[in-house]
């Protein structure tokens, strides 16, 4: 995936910096790249691609063949935290260790499978912020297009776009990290509601810092459909039915999917092939912009939350 | 079925608000919802005398349990997160000043203590007092929490996410009350088995717990676990590698964390007969240290030649592991050859283990095996009062944090590491080399990195403990029937269920 090479990219270089620092200039190099991590051999390949590249720049010989050549072995490594690459080098009697902390980054999604109704999604966002509700907001009065999060992150619940510069603080819920929830829906074109645990906010979109809340209000549970669980969502899917969207029926602690259905009296008949999601779809609402759907799913691999935008077509 | 999004519209702000948000909430949650309710049964095989985390327990593993069943009743000020990171949990935030020797901690208003008592920076500040020992003063302002040490302590909130650091209130009767998701309601530890019983707390400022009781049996049989288990008699319950085996080849539900706990050799270089480094490299060359792990511990732990194991620090493969036996044999044999001509052959040197502990005591066995192949003589012997004195202890370092500075600068404290210098930061470049100076002068050997394993019944769900092996109970719901836990992957997606919906 592009990016993530262009994110691997500038460690690489900087390994590479530290690498060609530590030899005399011109010294000719046999380097080998080790694995041990998440990241793929072709993101691994692409590493050592700029790694070979950074070095031949600083004037090191990567190519030449030849005795008398230092051994450079770059491992690709990762503890809980970053990945963690460690360059063992070589060079007659002397011999060094570097090591580098480089932050993780996301994987892409995967492409779809292919039934009556063929569900697709989309990445919009992945990151480490929990986060409990996305919403695209259309354009209006001279503001663009955008995708607000409901976020909450350590104390504080607030309402952001990707780039941190729509900030709306709202109340933090009590119930976190058990069962927290919330949610964003669109009120006019100038404002969105927000409720988060107990209380009800509304967030001016021209200025968020003046959201205004109000608490405490019941909040009412669904009663969970005959045989259908909690994990599903009205989608009006373009098939000519009343379609449905489901998740699977698995807890939080494993790899989810989403599929399509609708009710024939009181069983449910699929219409899609599973869509797949590297961990448990913890959130799936309507999108009000282009889209079906929003799902958020917590990737387990890497603990990310992921913003996916569910789409579908028909195959009739 | 209709859109509750559908119903949306757009008009009368307030009114929508409320009518909105109100049918939204209700799909709150995708995945498989939570049922609150049941009890929660779990068999410890160690035995707790105390629940009071002002009390030192007996033994590295009676603290583990001890730990786990106070974090039923007590929170603490922060904890560790699934990603290593910190987290506020009694603490809303923290900050430091004075090259980090001092701390302010800024409290989470509105919280209670079970006892209905409101949590002050006083009652905080009297907990850790309690606890964190005389290296720190603790004090409160009328603003926040005071921590002040006389040498910088940068990583005292990660210090302050594990171990003891509990907060609780002492009431009048000398009874502890918490901030936790349980309250006590039956605590016989003497009994055989001992028993705790906890009960959910409604007023938990995090939400009341799933379940509405944990009964917890204590020093339980690893036999009765294995029958309990395999009846749907406990719901999570200890195994040990071998039990874990078996579980396993039954199809049993069981987890295993990653690796924890580091065993390693610890020299006691007082004693003449191991003041030889030579010797010390010897015996570390000699040990087989895969065979420990894969045949002994039963895959259950991984060879270790750092402290750290590799998924903390991502650099513990530096560490070399493999056995040299000739390697060992010619540096034994230049410490003999250096004794003075017709000197006696020395006493064998004196392994010693925990006396309760018999995987310790097969590893110190196994260990001696090792050594002897290396011309090395090595008696092993419980921990007694009539035993030898000990040249060489086997010691367990259980590894609570998975932030790697503070893991580090734990392990250095459980085994009395105090000639290297603290890590200049927390990159991986300062940890290594701290590391790689701490084990310079081999008085500590690591032999390997072990994991701990549950057998866990059918019928718990959202069973999502730490990488560090940090239970997490509060989290955990129960299906209402025993069916197995459901595969969710694509790959054997079953169709819709046509009523009942989940488990």
């Amino acid at each position: 995936m592009p990016a993530q090479k262009s994110a691997l990219d500038a460690p690489a270089r900087e390994l590479a910096r530290r690498i060609a620092a530590s030899l005399p200039g011109g010294t000719r190099v046999e380097i080998e790249v080790r694995n041990q991590s998440s990241l793929s051999e072709d993101e691994a390949a692409a590493i050592r691609a700029a790694l070979d590249g950074e070095l031949s720049a600083r004037g090191l010989r990567t190519r030449d063949e030849g005795p008398g050549a230092a051994s450079v072995v770059v491992t690709l490594s990762e503890n809980v935290q970053s990945l963690v690459w460690v360059a063992q080098i070589q060079h007659g009697d002397d011999s060094a260790v570097l090591l580098q902390s480089v932050p993780r980054e996301t994987p892409a999604a995967t492409p779809p499978e292919s039934e009556k109704i063929v569900l697709h999604k989309e990445l919009l966002w992945s990151g480490p912020a929990h986060v409990l509700d996305a919403i695209e907001v259309p354009a209006s009065g001279g503001t663009p297009a955008r995708l607000l999060f409901l976020v909450l992150e350590g104390t504080e619940a607030f309402v952001t776009d990707a780039a941190g510069s729509f900030r709306a603080q709202v109340p933090a819920p009590t119930l976190r990290g058990r069962d927290a929830g919330g949610r964003m829906v669109p009120l006019s074109g100038e404002s969105i509601g927000v409720s988060v645990g107990d209380s009800l906010c509304t967030v001016p979109l021209q200025s968020p810092a003046q959201a205004t809340c109000q608490r405490p209000v019941a909040i009412l549970r669904a009663q969970p459909l005959p045989g259908l669980g909690s994990g599903r969502l009205d989608a009006h899917l373009p098939c000519g039915e009343d379609t449905s969207l489901a998740t699977g029926p698995g807890d939080d602690t494993q790899a989810d999917f989403l599929r399509a259905f609708h009710m024939r009296g009181t069983e449910p008949v699929v219409l899609s092939a599973p869509l797949s999601f590297s961990g448990p779809v913890v959130s799936l609402v309507h999108d009000y912009g282009a889209g079906t759907a929003i799902a958020i799913a917590k990737n387990l691999e890497n603990r990310n939350y992921e913003v996916y935008r569910i789409t579908a077509t028909c195959r009739q | 079925m209709r859109s509750t999004a559908s119903r949306l519209r757009v008009g009368s702000r307030s009114a929508a608000v409320l009518a909105a948000l109100i049918f939204c909430v209700a799909l709150a949650r995708a995945s498989t919802r939570p049922k609150y309710g049941g009890t929660l049964r779990v068999e410890l095989t160690t035995h707790v005398a105390t629940l009071d985390p002002r009390q030192l327990a007996s033994s590295p593993a009676a603290a583990l349990a001890q730990e786990r069943l106070d974090a039923l009743l007590f929170d603490r000020l922060v904890r560790f997160n699934e990603r290593g990171s910190l987290e506020g949990v009694l603490a809303a935030s923290w900050k430091s000043e004075e090259q980090d020797k001092r701390w302010h901690f800024l409290l989470r208003p509105n919280i209670k203590f079970s006892d209905g008592t409101p949590l002050t920076v006083d009652i905080v500040a009297q907990s850790l007092a309690s606890v964190l020992g005389a290296n720190f003063q603790v004090s409160s302002s009328a603003l926040d929490l005071v921590i002040e040490a006389s040498q910088p302590v940068p990583d005292l909130p990660e210090l302050l996410a594990t171990g003891r650091n509990f907060i609780f209130h002492v009431a009048a009767d000398g009874s502890l009350a918490g901030t936790g998701p349980f309250t006590l309601d039956t605590w016989t530890p003497g009994g055989l088995p001992g028993r705790a019983v906890f009960v959910g707390n409604e007023n938990c400022w995090m939400g009341r717990p799933f379940v509405d009781r944990i009964e917890v049996s204590l020093g339980v049989d690893p036999q009765r676990i294995e029958a309990d288990l395999e009846f749907g008699l406990a719901d999570v319950a200890d195994l040990s590698p071998a039990e874990l085996r078996r579980a396993t080849q039954r199809g049993a539900r069981t987890w295993s964390s990653k690796p924890v706990e580091l065993l390693a050799l610890v020299f006691d270089l007082q004693r003449p007969a191991v003041q030889d480094a030579r010797l010390r490299e010897a015996i570390g060359l000699a040990i087989d240290r895969s065979a420990l792990a894969s045949v002994l511990l039963q895959r259950q732990a991984v060879a270790a030649g750092g402290l750290l194991p590799q998924w903390i620090s991502g650099y513990e493969f530096l560490f070399p592991t493999a056995v040299d036996v000739g390697g060992a044999l010619s540096l034994a044999q230049s410490v003999t050859s250096a004794r003075a001509l017709g000197s006696p052959a020395p006493a064998p040197l004196v392994l010693v283990y925990d006396a309760g502990d018999a995987e310790a005591r097969a590893i110190a066995e196994r260990v001696a095996v090792n050594l002897h192949d290396a011309g090395i003589a090595v008696q092993a012997e419980a921990a007694n009062p009539g035993a030898a004195p000990a040249d060489v202890r086997l010691v367990r370092v259980r590894i609570t944090s998975p932030e790697p500075r503070a893991a580090l600068l734990q392990s250095f404290d459980a085994l009395d590491i105090s000639n290297v210098p603290s890590p200049a930061d927390n990159g991986p470049e300062a940890l290594y080399s701290a590391e790689r100076a701490a084990l310079a002068d081999d008085r500590v050997i690591p032999l390997v990195h072990e994991m701990e394993s549950c057998g866990l019944s059918a019928a718990l769900r959202d069973w999502m403990p730490m990488d560090s092996g940090e239970w997490r109970l509060d989290d955990v719901w129960l299906a209402q029937n025993a069916e197995p836990s459901p595969a969710a992957s694509p790959a054997s997606a079953p169709p819709i269920p046509a009523e009942g919906g989940h488990p």
